[in-house]
């Protein structure tokens, strides 16, 4: 019986998420007896298009190069000459996740989580102690700003994005709204992927987008050090030393405060 | 049989501080583990995506051991010396379906050495990335002494 089948040859999953822009390669297995070329037919026709058919008549299979065009939710399938179906496939497909930009501080900080905080490319990373973390940065960061002081390198600081570019204190984004090439290839290779509904850590990328733009954006929870958290640095890294004690390990930081 | 007493004591106090020295943090084999092998491939690739000059460059690569949250868990971490670049950079091991080359492209902290480095500890202060020089030659003699050194040459 003829399947869809992904590139690597897995069997194609009866619905899938993409998102505009997304381009999916898949190809036709025919079982035996089963001839190519197939025809596909995609229903509605403007929300995903068909890009390439490569049909590879001696070995027997179809390659096909479909583009995702507009939001919407499509069916596509497809027939060979003597009648043989593949299909349907349910398509859904939904506009990139961005980030937001209508709050300038917001934004600048989002950006910093995302180039500070581990991200899923490593196995060191747990969802549920990413989303803690994440609002443990925000809180450093917000607390820098109530404080006002040279001891956390926010003396004269009026707004979040003051603090973030502050000398020395955040690699990569002393001169914001510039950010370091490292962390804005870091940043934008997290964004492709968590909009990329052919990449199969789609989801994890997707979900830890969502919960940086959370923790930037909601509501801040309350802080659980009772003398506040004022400063993270990776776990691994030395401690800052002079006044700064170690709070908690979390997430793949080390957070510190300053005891009264 | 006082006197014996007190040299007993006195040998206790003595070999209890000399045993107070800072423990050394737990190390392990990049070369056999999931996420970093293989080693090499990554390291070229990292030394590619920083424009580094032709010709032979030396890095050397050590792995620790880390604990997470409150010790309930630990975590392995590496972090890659490179001579030539003068930087020092975390790696974190890749995930299923990502290549090592990736997280160490991907790395959260890479340090230039000649920018990112204090005289003292105490000068990092509130910065969440800059490290002392002390710090820094000991993670370089560490991995000297249980690391791996690698040649990569750049053509």
């Amino acid at each position: 019986m003829a399947t869809f089948q992904t590139m690597t040859g897995a069997k194609l999953p009866l619905q899938l998420t993409l998102f505009v822009g997304n381009v999916l390669r898949i190809k036709i297995v025919p079982g035996s007896g089963e001839l190519v070329p197939f025809k596909l037919s995609i229903s509605p026709d403007k929300s995903l298009l068909l890009t390439s058919d490569d049909v590879r008549t001696k070995a027997n299979f179809e390659i096909y190069e479909l583009k995702a065009n507009g939001q919407g939710f499509v069916r596509f399938q497809a027939q060979n000459a003597k009648g043989t179906k593949v299909g349907p496939i349910s398509v859904t497909i939904k506009q990139p996740l961005t980030l937001p930009t209508a709050n300038a501080d917001q934004l600048a900080l989002i950006k910093l989580l995302l180039a500070e905080s581990p991200s899923p490319f490593s196995v060191n990373y747990d969802a549920k102690a990413a989303k803690t973390g994440l609002q443990w940065m925000r809180l450093v960061v917000q607390n820098r700003l109530s404080m006002k002081s040279g001891v956390v390198g926010s003396k004269g600081a009026t707004s979040i994005i003051d603090v973030i570019k502050s000398p020395g204190q955040f690699k990569g984004f002393e001169q914001y709204p510039v950010i370091g090439s490292g962390q804005r290839g870091l940043i934008e290779d997290i964004l492709n992927i968590a909009n990329d509904g052919t990449h199969l850590k789609q989801k994890l990328f997707y979900d830890h987008v969502s919960a940086v733009i959370a923790a930037a954006t909601e509501t801040a929870i309350t802080d659980p050090c009772p003398t506040k958290l004022l400063s993270w640095r990776t776990a691994g890294a030395d401690s800052p030393g002079g006044a700064f004690k170690l709070y908690q390990n979390l997430s793949g930081q080390d957070f510190y405060t300053i005891p009264k | 049989m006082k006197v014996f007493r007190l040299f007993l004591v006195n040998c206790l106090l003595i070999s209890s501080v000399a045993c107070v020295a800072e423990p050394q943090k737990e190390s392990f084999n990049v070369e056999k583990t999931t996420g970093y092998n293989p080693v090499a491939p990554a390291l070229k690739s990292y030394l590619v995506g920083q424009d580094a000059t032709k010709g032979q460059q030396h890095l050397c690569v050590i792995g620790y051991v880390e604990p997470t949250s409150e010790g309930t868990g630990k975590n392995k971490i590496a972090w890659v010396y490179w001579r030539e670049g003068n930087r020092l950079t975390l790696w974190e091991p890749a995930a299923e379906g990502f290549e090592p080359k990736d997280t160490l492209k991907h790395s959260r902290r890479d340090l230039d050495i000649a920018k990112d480095v204090t005289a003292k500890n105490e000068a990092v202060g509130s910065s969440t990335y800059k490290e002392s020089i002390a710090w820094v030659e000991d993670v370089k003699k560490d991995c000297q002494k249980r690391g791996k050194s690698y040649e990569i040459l750049i053509d």
